[in-house]
């Protein structure tokens, strides 16, 4: 029953993604050529993720019940949903019949990574790697469903905290897992250990696969060689335990790992489409990733800042042209006013 | 100024590592300006950011108002995750790979690339890495017949415990209405909720372990479960103290308290 539960929430997962994606899309029209299924899945997740942290950081620290939160974000998604769907029945279909033709279509070259890819999610789902930091992150989720409550008690002893615990209740990931856990009827534990690696190395790869087809553009063989040496890459990347590779492939439910193997890249991506255009539209995107960035740990606050404001400096210097370093630094604001909040509740003692 | 010096190469070897992968990619972002294959602005992007970023990790000004305000000084390898460096690598094997004419030299290439990469890095399949699983949650089967001898045993009901440490990290992951005296954090930190947690904690890891002491301060906690390592040496005499024996798994032996 769980295996079903957890394969039908995968699906649920993938499905609500795509369709956010398909309404993120449409709302920005610039972004209408890009037919692509798997852009819109990565950028509907993205967007989602963005979403919850919009809506979760007030409510964290107007100390509301978890449950408001969860049938506010649930709520939210609906919406989106309902509307994507009613309103972009024909992109939706247009998508399904490019997939159809695609999958027709002799693409063996991504035969290799593929097996790849399913070989790393098969060893992350049938096997355990035991991580001691589960004990605050996974933990937090199961005292978030207990208590009905957020970053009010120690997920490590289950006592009322005295304190906001500030280096944490930026970034409520874990948060995000009692949610997926709630909506699914599965032990949080059991999504983070066995839902989550299929559901990130998934996305780590639409991203990594996002590349390979922009930089080889329709060189179908040589994206496929690309993607199955990305895939090798992050086989062989145990050489040391700090590697983004580790991450994906060992420890990808916790929320650092997630942002060092599927937000920073897909970050990248906003980042090099926005060089490609001159900067000119896909830079607010990067708000986005920014957001979704904040959500999966305090490191995303800064390391996406850092990111944005490199390619702003690179861009503004190679295209002389100043705007693009404010345009870099508009993307960046949500990092700032979060830092800054970090700082204020860091001093404060809150 | 030195000590930021050393800071940055010390965060520089953990990245690394055992491996060569990061030389590869130095070696790659070279390539990078000597190839002619590949589009002008994606392998001027790579560049310019990847020498971006190296500048702003090993510049001291900027590496120590990263490490002191920003993200830690303990985790300043993370500035790595910044670097594409998977993605480079990536990038220039295939485009060398597009500059071969040959079909059969194509896959002597392949062949190459992918033994080059096994050499300069390290397989993630380790048996240290990953275990068997035995259960849905993937946490130590043991843990979880503690956690339901002492949830059958409450019946609903208030529970709090305190375990060895092996045992810490687990038992809140399986059930959070199960509260313990003090968690990973302790071990870790030395961060306890109230000084008689730290106490509790004291006695527990003491290489002398004294019962009475062990069920004094597991009161003033308000414990009323305690699990022991089948080792330990009061395992019997702890009964004398008010807690009496419940049941006991392949390695602890779980006691509760008898006044509630």
């Amino acid at each position: 029953m769980i295996v079903l539960k957890s394969v039908f929430l995968v699906v649920c997962i993938f499905f609500v993604s795509y369709i956010t994606g398909v309404f993120l899309v449409s709302v920005a029209p610039a972004y209408n050529s890009k037919k692509n299924l798997l852009y819109k899945v990565m950028l509907g997740f993205i967007g989602c993720m963005a979403a919850f942290q919009i809506i979760s950081i007030p409510l964290i620290f107007l100390q509301m019940d978890f449950r408001f939160l969860y049938y506010l974000f649930a709520g939210c998604l609906l919406l989106i949903v309902v509307y994507s769907v009613f309103r972009n029945k024909e992109a939706i279909l247009s998508d399904i019949k490019y997939l159809g033709a695609n999958l027709k279509a002799s693409n063996w070259y991504y035969i290799p990574a593929i097996i790849v890819i399913l070989l790393q999610i098969f060893v992350l789902t049938a096997y355990m790697h035991i991580d001691d930091d589960d004990a605050f992150y996974v933990a937090t989720a199961t005292t978030t469903l207990e208590t009905n409550t957020m970053y009010q008690y120690n997920s490590y002893t289950g006592e009322l905290l005295e304190a906001f615990p500030y280096r944490y209740v930026l970034s409520p990931f874990p948060v995000l897992l009692a949610a997926v856990s709630k909506f699914s009827h599965i032990h949080p534990t059991i999504v983070a250990h066995t839902v989550f690696p299929v559901v990130f190395i998934f996305l780590s790869y639409i991203v990594y696969y996002l590349f390979s087809k922009m930089l080889f553009k329709n060189k179908k063989l040589e994206q496929g060689i690309c993607l199955f040496l990305l895939t090798m890459l992050n086989m062989y990347g145990y050489y040391s335990v700090y590697t983004s590779s580790t991450f994906l492939l060992i420890r990808i439910w916790q929320g650092k790992a997630v942002l060092a193997a599927c937000i920073l890249p897909a970050i990248f991506l906003f980042c090099m489409e926005s060089w490609k255009a001159e900067f000119k539209f896909t830079w607010r995107l990067l708000i986005i990733g920014c957001l979704a960035a904040s959500l999966c740990s305090s490191m995303g606050i800064i390391l996406s800042v850092i990111m944005i404001g490199c390619v702003g400096i690179a861009g503004a210097i190679y295209y002389r042209n100043i705007r693009i370093l404010i345009r870099c630094g508009l993307c960046c604001i949500p990092g700032f006013v979060l830092s800054t909040i970090y700082l204020f509740i860091k001093l404060k003692g809150i | 100024m030195h000590e930021i010096i050393q800071h940055i190469k010390s965060s520089f070897l953990m990245y690394k590592g055992e491996g060569c992968i990061f030389y590869l990619f130095l070696i790659s972002l070279l390539l990078l300006i000597i190839m002619r294959k590949g589009r002008r602005r994606e392998k001027d992007f790579f560049l310019l950011y990847s020498i971006g970023i190296l500048i702003i990790y090993a510049c001291p000004l900027t590496a120590k108002i990263i490490m002191d305000y920003c993200i830690g000084r303990d985790v300043y390898w993370r500035m790595f995750w910044l670097l594409p460096i998977v993605l480079v690598i990536a990038y220039v094997f295939t485009l060398i790979f597009s500059q071969i004419k040959q079909s059969f030299l194509k896959g002597i290439w392949i062949v190459v690339a992918v033994v080059l990469i096994g050499i300069c890095g390290n397989s993630m399949y380790h048996n240290e890495l990953f275990k068997n699983t035995t259960n849905y949650y993937k946490l130590p089967q043991e843990v979880i017949e503690i956690c339901d001898i002492v949830l059958d045993d409450a019946e609903g009901g208030y529970i709090k415990m305190v375990v060895p440490n092996s045992l810490t990290s687990y038992i809140r992951q399986y059930n959070g209405s199960i509260k313990l005296a003090y968690g990973r954090e302790t071990e870790k930190d030395g961060q306890v909720d109230t000084p008689e947690a730290g106490i509790l904690y004291d006695v527990m890891n003491n290489s002398f372990e004294d019962p009475a002491a062990l069920a004094e301060s597991s009161k003033m906690v308000k414990c009323n479960y305690i699990v022991l390592r089948r080792t330990s040496t009061i395992s019997e005499s702890i009964s004398d103290y008010s807690f009496e024996y419940l049941n006991e798994t392949e390695n602890y032996i779980i006691f509760r308290e008898t006044e509630i």
